[in-house]
């Protein structure tokens, strides 16, 4: 699903729910980074992430690159959250459940 | 007052709002991520750089980020929250029923730009 330099900065967390695949880009040091973690995990949901202030410089430069050209956010803010070929930037419960249910945003 | 302890940024950020005539997030859980986060980024880098966003590490190129940011006030007046909404106004809990508000980013690309350029120099 990414390019291989993503598939090994992202740590799993397991969860019983795996019918998408979510990866979420975030900061260590983010509150609603936090959250937006908990949520994944209160609703037991399998995902991987990337502690993106906590990788080398070199390798933040390629993951930010590969995050706008992909993606093409208007602004690349934290949580940074894909679900399957959807994503959603910023905390948002609301939209989170529409990726659950719906499979999109 | 030393920064790189829970209880020095607490008091910290306590001076920052009220010098402002701001309030703080009342949510424990939040607040104590966001101090948390501040606590962080001051040992890492010297400086608090705003939780919530990517610091590059050059204090130049992150000095607009450092709490409170230089967009906070704005944030503040305009939504009734900073970025990180540790900062609120003194309404905001009359005003707005949700816990948090979402803030548009107001930082310029332009600077978001030059520290994905100072990145892509570290390559």
């Amino acid at each position: 699903m990414f390019p291989e330099f993503i598939e090994k900065l992202a740590q799993s967390v397991d969860g019983e729910n795996d019918s998408h695949e979510w990866t979420i880009f975030t900061l260590s040091t983010c509150g609603w980074c936090k959250k937006c973690k908990q949520y994944l995990n209160d609703k037991n949901i399998k995902y991987r992430y990337v502690d993106i202030d906590k990788i080398d410089p070199s390798e933040k430069s390629k993951v930010l690159a590969y995050l706008r050209e992909n993606y093409k956010p208007e602004r690349i803010s934290y949580p940074f959250v894909v679900c399957d070929d959807k994503f959603v930037v910023g905390y948002d419960p609301t939209k989170y459940e529409k990726l659950i249910n719906q499979g999109g945003n | 007052m030393d920064m790189e302890t829970t209880e020095g940024m607490k008091e910290y950020v306590g001076m920052v709002s009220q010098k402002n005539s701001w309030i703080l997030n009342k949510d424990q859980s939040t607040f104590n991520d966001l101090i948390n986060g501040l606590v962080d980024n001051k040992k890492s880098y010297g400086y608090q750089s705003c939780p919530c966003r990517l610091a590059s590490g050059k204090r130049d190129l992150d000095r607009d980020l450092i709490c409170p940011c230089d967009y906070a006030s704005d944030d503040v007046k305009e939504f009734g929250a900073c970025y990180c909404n540790l900062y609120l106004r003194l309404d905001f809990y009359d005003k707005f029923k949700a816990n948090y508000v979402n803030i548009p980013e107001r930082r310029p690309i332009e600077k978001e730009n030059a520290v994905l350029d100072y990145f892509n120099k570290q390559l």
